[in-house]
């Protein structure tokens, strides 16, 4: 049997990133977005990365203390996939008449999701997606230069003889992360701007 | 964009700061002029922003993660109904899958006992689905699906008792006595789906009888079975039992 947990639980759970709460996150709402989401002209594919790009979304307003819940999380979450997914079919030029909605929502200040946001959000999750399918070596190197850590030391943390081999390794599997994004027809149209 | 990056070295030389004056004042000149080259930063750029946090990168595997558990699980599990046939087809299915990835490991393997014959052939996993009509047996089904064998062999037993014709019962109760290394029920189990003789499962039990017999060291009752499966090309399990049979008589 599923545990209930209270919003404030929700909210204190996804800023810790446990476990749980994500995975109740996904149980007990994953399949209304996946309706909403159905329902109106997208797949369950589409479902998934609204879905997605909605937990990061709120995620990042917790943990800049941006996060005021005026509703239940429940209807907070369903706003926030509802309103990436009108952009979404703005984008595509769908043809609708108005979204069919299947839960209540509240209207979400206008600069919440700008333009900007939600295709970086896109984007950083093809990217994210793609990073995370590299070899684990590949994925810690890439990280540790990211964290500007001196050479010498990646060299030494990853077991690489030289500094030299740390950087050309961490090319290597850049590169391999560039093909592996540019390979997936989702990022096509950031790519060719 | 290509997936041919020409830029790339100068692309990374760019960003970590690696440039003489001169040469980062040309990069950003021939960044005005280069159309490739502008979106290569740009994906370079993308990159490092999307990966530079720790947090979301975890939250991400996290995401990904509970997304493919559910994916996976309805993979395994796939919702049929008990009464159409199409369950028995798609079972099968799921079945000759295992079959298959069995026979490929067993062809490199020479070397081994009943024990590890039986580990090797046998997989649970992909057996059983959901089925939906009797709640006692969606319970039970349940049970099975969180591999609590023992509860669930209990329930299928307490549903045999009222009502011993339910072959698909006796298949799944058959299984979860596997799991229980309950082999005698087993046996029992797949016996009755073999007698019955009007039913889908026939050639399954008859597979799995064989490896409940090798797994309680019946090597020669074993065998038997096998030949059984191994003398039907329509068996799903012919080519299985063909090799677990020349495994057998090498030892």
């Amino acid at each position: 049997m599923m545990i209930h947990y209270s919003d404030e639980a929700i909210q204190e759970g996804l800023r810790l990133r446990s476990d749980y709460i994500i995975n109740f996150i996904y149980k007990e709402f994953f399949p209304l977005i996946r309706f909403l989401i159905v329902q109106n002209g997208g797949s369950g594919e589409d479902a998934e990365d609204i879905f997605q790009d909605g937990i990061i979304i709120i995620y990042n307003k917790i943990s800049i203390n941006q996060f005021v819940l005026t509703s239940s999380f429940k209807t907070y979450m369903y706003s926030v996939c509802r309103n990436l997914w009108l952009q979404k079919l703005n984008k595509r030029k769908a043809v609708f008449d108005k979204l069919t909605d299947v839960e209540e929502y509240i209207d979400l200040p206008q600069a919440f999701l700008n333009e900007k946001s939600v295709e970086e959000a896109e984007m950083h999750r093809i990217i994210q997606i793609h990073f995370l399918s590299l070899n684990e070596d590949c994925q810690k190197v890439l990280r540790l230069f990211m964290k500007d850590i001196p050479l010498r030391d990646i060299a030494s943390i990853m077991g690489y003889r030289t500094e030299n081999y740390a950087k050309t390794r961490k090319y290597m599997c850049k590169e391999e992360l560039k093909k592996r994004i540019a390979d997936d027809p989702r990022s096509q149209k950031f790519l060719k701007r | 964009m290509t997936n041919n990056f020409k830029h790339s070295a100068s692309i990374e030389q760019y960003l970590a700061n690696e440039m003489a004056p001169a040469e980062r004042a040309a990069f950003t000149n021939e960044l005005r002029l280069n159309q490739e080259l502008s979106q290569e930063l740009k994906l370079a750029q993308s990159i490092d922003s999307a990966i530079y946090n720790d947090d979301i990168i975890d939250l991400r595997r996290k995401l990904i993660a509970a997304i493919n558990t559910d994916r996976d699980f309805k993979a395994e599990v796939p919702v049929v109904r008990m009464n159409n046939r199409k369950w028995w087809y798609a079972a099968a299915s799921l079945l000759a899958l295992c079959a298959v990835t069995a026979t490929l490991y067993l062809q490199t393997n020479r070397n081994i006992s009943s024990d590890s014959l039986f580990t090797q052939y046998y997989n649970s996993e992909n057996i059983v689905d959901l089925t939906r009509g009797d709640e006692n047996i969606v319970e039970a089904v349940i049970k099975f699906q969180q591999k609590d064998y023992n509860t669930a062999s209990e329930l299928f037993n307490r549903i045999l008792r009222k009502d011993n014709s339910n072959i698909a019962v006796w298949f799944y109760y058959g299984i979860a006595n596997i799991e229980t290394m309950n082999y005698e029920n087993s046996i029992k189990a797949f016996n009755t789906i073999i007698k019955h003789n009007d039913n889908l499962y026939i050639e399954h039990a008859e597979w799995y009888l064989g490896l409940c017999y090798l797994k309680s060291n019946q090597k020669d009752k074993a065998i038997d079975q096998f030949v059984v499966v191994a003398s039907n090309p329509d068996n799903y399990h012919w080519q299985e039992a063909k090799n677990i049979l020349d495994k057998l008589q090498l030892k």
